[in-house]
């Protein structure tokens, strides 16, 4: 019985292959590799730390982390997964230095949630198209989001990740993950019905 | 009431609760871009990728890895290129510098080191590099401008101050002649600022030598007035020497036999018409002193008459 390559079932241009070429030294690997990631994984720290400066600190971090790791990296889940794992990991470290206590209340306040949410104008004219009134406003529902469930549904936006990738990203089970991401677009849709 | 989210019961969560919103998902891409600041700034995407680059040893613009190979080849290539040029370099240099350089070995007679056992360099060095020492000590001690050039096998005055004095009268005298001015003056007054002040300035040196010679009783001493003059005369280009010269001088006045009981050709003396005259005048002259009574004549121009005619016998009447 022969060994598995390390590549062995992973597809020439996925992300793991990249990340495994880049661990043999295939510096246009990772650039690859960068590129696809750099956005979603930027607009994660942005949109749960919403200080620029911060972000850039922590994207660099975990883009240094990865590199770092690089001769380490085995394909035991998919790259996004593992990828994300390291910005989690990378976040709570900076809400814990910042003081910040992550609770999360039984009801998640939802009443006064939806209360706090401006309504939509009346006059606003129906669109097919997402205006950007609409992104806005998402956007602000987002922000009003508490910060676990934001980040639920930030993993599934940016990193595509599937309720037990985002488990495994955030070191929860998988019913604390899916409870966490069904609140938040709950919440999303209910602060978007106006726009329906 | 506060409680863990996983109580919150996910009863009733069927999988349209959590899975992708059409709506929500275009809102959201809608919202990237719109407000601004999406993306890492350009400055920290080529930190990151430089970084990386970094990490595996890869350089931009240059072929990955096989450089990397080379370097460390190619820099010991050009260290042992330049340690062997320099080594080279600096051997051809000192081969040529070695002997004027080495103070030591410039000191060393010639026949010395040529004499010297395993000496490459000296054994296979041309014959201008045995010369060059001697002329060594000129850089050192530059000659008076005033005074001619030394001649360098002269080295006798030193020797003459030497404890012991080992060299025979004769060949003092000898060499003091031969000694030039120059050098005896050097030697004589290296090292004391009184001689050297005294060599500065003139000396009548001829006037207090030659009374010296009177208060002996000496009457001729010709060849010694004859070295004295010539003394003098160097005196008067190296005062100083006039010193040492006087010294010399009375060594060999010392050393000198001892005068004639007669002067040779008074005026006074009563043969002093006859000193080309044959013996028979001679003779004639003695007796008519003896008949003159002038007996202490007689017997002095007979103490002459037997130094000039030593082979002639006296007559019975003036013996």
């Amino acid at each position: 019985m022969t060994p598995e390559s390390p590549t062995a079932g992973v597809a020439e241009d996925s992300d793991e292959a990249l990340m495994l070429a880049y661990g043999n030294g295939d510096a246009a690997a990772f650039d690859r590799l960068y590129a696809r990631h750099k956005g979603g994984v930027y607009r994660y720290l942005l949109r749960q730390c919403r200080d620029a400066a911060i972000a850039d600190e922590l994207f660099q971090d975990v883009w240094m982390n990865l590199i770092r790791s690089r001769a380490q990296y085995t394909v035991e889940a998919r790259f996004t997964t593992f990828l994300y794992r390291v910005a989690h990991n990378r976040m709570v470290d900076h809400w814990r230095r910042s003081g910040v206590v992550l609770t999360v209340a039984a009801n998640d306040g939802d009443e006064d949630f939806f209360e706090l949410q401006p309504a939509p104008p009346a006059d606003q004219p129906e669109v097919a198209a997402v205006s950007r009134e609409q992104a806005a406003r998402l956007l602000a529902l987002l922000d009003a989001l508490p910060p676990e469930q934001r980040e639920a549904f930030l993993l599934q936006q940016e990193g595509d990740l599937s309720i037990e990738d985002i488990a495994e990203a955030t070191g929860v089970t998988r019913e604390t993950a899916k409870s966490r991401l069904r609140y938040a677009m709950a919440k999303l849709r209910k602060g978007m019905s106006a726009w329906r | 009431m506060a409680m863990n989210e996983d109580q919150n019961g996910n009863q009733n969560i069927g999988p349209a609760e959590t899975a992708r919103d059409p709506q929500l998902d275009a809102a959201y891409r809608a919202s990237v871009g719109a407000s601004g600041g999406d993306g890492p700034p350009a400055a920290l995407d080529d930190a990151i990728r430089a970084a990386a680059r970094r990490a595996v040893g890869a350089r931009p613009g240059m072929p990955g890895r096989s450089f990397s190979r080379w370097r460390l080849p190619l820099s010991v290539a050009a260290v042992l290129v330049l340690s062997v040029s320099l080594v080279t370099l600096m051997r051809e240099e000192g081969h040529d510098r070695l002997p004027a350089e080495d103070p030591v070995s410039s000191q060393v007679p010639p026949t010395t080191r040529s004499g010297a056992p395993a000496a490459p360099a000296t054994a296979t060095a041309p014959a201008q590099d045995r010369v060059e020492p001697v002329a060594a000590p000129k850089k050192a001690a530059p000659p008076a401008a005033s005074t001619p050039p030394p001649q360098r096998q002269v080295v006798a005055p030193p020797a003459l101050h030497a404890a012991g004095d080992p060299l025979p009268k004769a060949e003092k005298r000898a060499v003091l002649e031969r000694a030039p001015v120059a050098d005896s003056a050097n030697a004589l007054t290296a090292g004391t600022p009184a001689l050297a002040e005294q060599a500065a300035s003139p000396a009548p040196v001829p006037q207090a030598f030659a009374p010296s010679l009177s208060d002996r009783g000496v009457d001729a001493g010709s060849a010694l007035q004859r070295r004295s003059a010539e003394a003098g005369a160097r005196d008067e280009r190296a005062p100083a020497v006039a010193a040492a010269g006087r010294a010399q001088e009375r060594r060999l006045l010392r050393s000198a036999p001892p005068p004639a009981p007669v002067a040779a050709a008074s005026p006074a003396t009563p043969w002093a018409d006859l000193i080309e005259a044959p013996a028979k005048d001679w003779l004639a002259r003695m007796r008519e002193l003896r008949r003159a009574g002038r007996g202490d004549d007689a017997d002095a121009m007979l103490v002459e008459f037997r130094r000039r005619f030593p082979d002639i016998e006296l007559p019975d009447d003036l013996r």
